[in-house]
């Protein structure tokens, strides 16, 4: 049914608009994690939940 | 880079609305799974509702469903989001006014549903059927968690966001959106209204919420609680946090626009296909790539598995994840979907989802949390072994019961001989075979609810073993600085990964444009909401069966859409056509045939046989497992009120005219009447004509007539 009705639908740009912009994201995201130099930054992410409160102090900015 | 400035604030963390969330959890749990039991037994004994209509299965499997996603899933999502929001960004809640009024506003919505779910108020869309005051509550409360939460972010003292608080904006941001936009609703009475979309408008929206729910109530909360509570258990870095990232993106922008995107292709051009299947094949590898995150987490520690229950829930969980995920898009296959759909493959995968994958990593999480929370060790590591392989036996026993009973099922409906007759024409013929099962399965389920008892008690004791008036710590961390664009020099990822603001409205458009991109076709491919030109509305008799109809579940176990298949055909007629449910506030096409369906139940037999099936499904169906609803004789039509629902209906643009609505009471008494008579002269007692179940006929004789009859096409 649900196919039915979506067959009667003739706005393909925006169909193809949506296609193109998800994937366009999804690749955006895979070069972006994949950056230069990100390393010791997702490195420090990750450790977050491991830190303990107190233990807080080390260099930022 | 180093800032000398760093002035320390002193900061403690407001635990005991983390221990409110936990207790809720426990209890609400023991309830849910208490009524899982239980509707499971009703279908294996048809007695077990005891002839009360508040113990029936079409009113207490919403509470079911509402008690087990939104009491013991929702009250464990909070309790982790509160444990952990406040240490990855070493703050206290910004209001510990907002978050009680969190809380206790979340129990009274529970509380509510409740009782108002039994005595038959809803909205009949599954897993929104709450009525329209305790919707508007539902929103308060959660408008009241997402302020006290974004205070908070902007309160913190740790300036990265880790990816956990990721997962937990998008929850708050899209839950919202899909309740908002679901349960728009037009109110008739207190507790009864009417939704602004109809038929094949209302399936879409509310198929969009139904599966999203999914997506954002019970996936990406509990994969940000893995993402925090899985290191801790293992003390070790998640595997990839790359990977986390790609997997946040994937669901949050394309989970909510994957239900239909296949369909969306077919009128594409060639290339644009072609992408589209590529682009299908490469999201298999961020939601299993969410599994294997989590399960390469314990890389060099598994040994530690064999011993400590939390990472023993962990693995199973996440096991069940992949498989949950795996099986989803398998379902979705169209030849897969022929054989499974409307059977209890859907069930065996909906709880290996929730008993395996939701359960465990609450489990996981309670069992760490809960010792720190209190300052105690866990009472019992043994119990909590052994809770974990009875869990895990009770949730093998029930998924492989209902894949064997819905294939079994799927199978016999479709099954066909060489002359091209179906070889069980007869439904119950196929409901017979899988009775057995059904009992199976309240073994299993019976046997996952005794495993949570036995977390119950440890965890009870863990608590009553703790040491009392135990101050709460104290922290310090610096005050956070505000930052320039020029002070971030060499870094300046920082600025996206670090400004929530900024990714909220990321997150907000990227949620915004699936939603755009789903449900934008369904508004505009609208051949289906214009009616046949003589098709006529349902009389104000028929509507008010209908609202029965809703009100006592009956789409719970009957769906109203039959498929273009030639199995389906056969056994109940031409299939189903978008026109058809034009005027149904809300759509009743339900989702699970437990019965057969009823959308050419009109004129396929006389009203006597409904009354007497009513009465005793057994005397005209022998073998039925449909519980008997005396109520419906004993119970007076509200005829006063019609001429408020046909308002509200027209007010909806449904074509009633101001005569019809004039006279909706007197027409209904004389349509009941003429039903009625015709009954007692067959031989029904008296008096008739004013009981509930009269109308329920006049609706159920008026299902499919206008295909029947020609007015639609």
């Amino acid at each position: 049914m649900i196919q039915k009705v979506l067959a009667h639908y003739r706005l393909t740009q925006l169909s193809c608009l949506g296609l193109i912009l998800f994937m366009a994201v999804f690749i955006a995201a895979l070069l972006w994690v994949f950056r230069k130099g990100s390393s010791p930054f997702y490195a420090e992410l990750e450790n977050l939940p491991l830190q303990d409160s107190d233990r807080s102090l080390k260099g930022r900015i | 880079m180093q800032n000398t400035s760093q002035v320390l604030e002193t900061y403690q963390y407001d635990d005991e609305i983390v221990k409110k969330f936990v207790i809720a959890t426990l209890v609400w749990g023991v309830v849910a799974l208490l009524l899982g039991v239980f509707i499971a037994s009703q279908l294996a004994d048809w007695r077990l509702n005891f002839g009360i209509s508040w113990l029936t299965f079409g009113r207490i499997r919403p509470l079911h469903t509402n008690a087990a996603i939104f009491a013991f899933g929702g009250n464990a999502i909070f309790a982790g989001i509160y444990y952990s929001t406040q240490r990855l960004l070493k703050t206290r809640m910004s209001s510990d006014l907002l978050s009680k009024f969190h809380f206790w506003g979340w129990q009274a919505i529970i509380v509510a549903a409740a009782i108002t779910l039994p005595l038959g108020y809803t909205m009949g869309k599954e897993y929104a059927e709450l009525e329209w005051p305790i919707s508007i509550g539902i929103t308060v409360v959660w408008v009241t968690f997402a302020v006290n939460y974004f205070k908070t972010l902007m309160e913190r003292r740790e300036r990265h966001i880790y990816v956990a608080i990721w997962f937990y904006i998008a929850t708050i941001i899209t839950v919202a959106l899909l309740h908002v936009i679901n349960t728009i609703q037009i109110p008739v009475s207190m507790w009864k209204s009417y939704p602004i979309y109809a038929g094949v408008q209302d399936a879409l929206v509310q198929w969009w919420y139904g599966h999203n729910a999914v997506a954002f109530f019970l996936t990406t909360p509990f994969l940000g609680l893995m993402y925090y509570f899985l290191p801790k258990a293992a003390d070790r870095p998640v595997y990839s946090y790359r990977l986390s990232i790609i997997h946040f993106w994937s669901l949050v922008f394309i989970y909510i626009w994957a239900g239909p995107h296949h369909l969306l292709y077919t009128a594409l051009p060639e290339w644009a296909q072609t992408l589209g299947m590529i682009f299908s094949v490469m999201l298999w590898a961020p939601s299993w790539g969410g599994m294997i995150n989590g399960l390469l987490t314990l890389r060099g520690v598994w040994h530690r598995v064999r011993t400590e229950p939390i990472l023993k829930f962990f693995v199973a969980g996440l096991t069940f994840y992949g498989m949950a995920t795996f099986e989803g898009p398998l379902l979705s296959i169209k030849s897969v979907s022929a054989i499974a759909h409307y059977t209890d493959w859907i069930i065996a995968h909906v709880h290996g989802g929730t008993l395996g994958w939701n359960g465990f990593i609450i489990f996981a999480m309670i069992y760490w949390m809960v010792p720190k929370l209190w300052k105690t060790e866990l009472y019992s590591t043994r119990l909590a072994n052994i809770h974990f392989w009875t869990a895990f036996l009770g949730t093998l026993i029930y998924i492989i019961s209902m894949w064997t009973a819905g294939i079994t099922q799927g199978l016999m409906w479709r099954a066909m001989d060489s002359t091209g007759h179906l070889v069980y024409p007869d439904f119950i013929e196929t409901v017979i075979r899988i009775v057995p099962l059904y009992a199976v399965r309240a073994v299993g389920g019976g046997i996952y609810l005794i495993s949570y008892l036995i977390m119950f008690y440890n965890i009870w004791m863990t608590v009553a073993k703790a040491p009392k008036s135990e101050k709460s710590e104290v922290f310090q961390a610096a005050k956070l600085m505000p930052v320039s664009i020029s002070q971030l020099g060499d870094r300046p990822h920082r600025v996206l990964e670090g400004l929530p603001m900024v990714f909220s409205v990321l997150t907000f458009l990227a949620v915004g444009a699936g939603t755009l991109i789903e449900l934008v076709p369904t508004f505009f491919a609208n051949d289906y909401v214009t009616t046949a030109p003589n098709m006529k509305p349902y009389t104000g008799l028929q509507l008010h069966g209908r609202d029965i109809y809703v009100r006592e579940g009956c789409y719970l176990c009957h769906s109203q859409m039959i498929r273009p298949m030639v199995s389906e055909t056969l056994r109940y007629g031409d299939y189903s056509r978008e026109q058809e449910s034009a005027f149904d506030r809300p759509f009743q096409w339900g989702s699970k045939r437990i019965g057969p369906d009823l959308a050419r139940e009109g004129g396929k037999y006389p009203d006597l046989w409904h009354y007497r099936h009513m009465m005793d499904p057994r005397e005209v169906t022998s073998g039925s497992i449909m519980p008997a609803y005396p109520w419906l004789y004993r119970d007076k039509t509200d005829f006063a009120i019609l001429q408020k629902k046909l308002k509200v209906m027209k007010s909806l643009g449904v074509p009633y005219s101001d005569i019809d609505i004039a006279q909706a009471e007197s027409d209904a008494r004389q349509e009941a009447k003429a039903i009625a008579d015709g009954l007692i002269s067959q031989g029904a007692p008296t008096p008739l004509e004013d009981r509930e179940i009269v109308a329920l006929i006049a609706y159920l004789q008026r299902l499919g007539q206008d295909f029947k009859k020609g007015i639609i096409k």
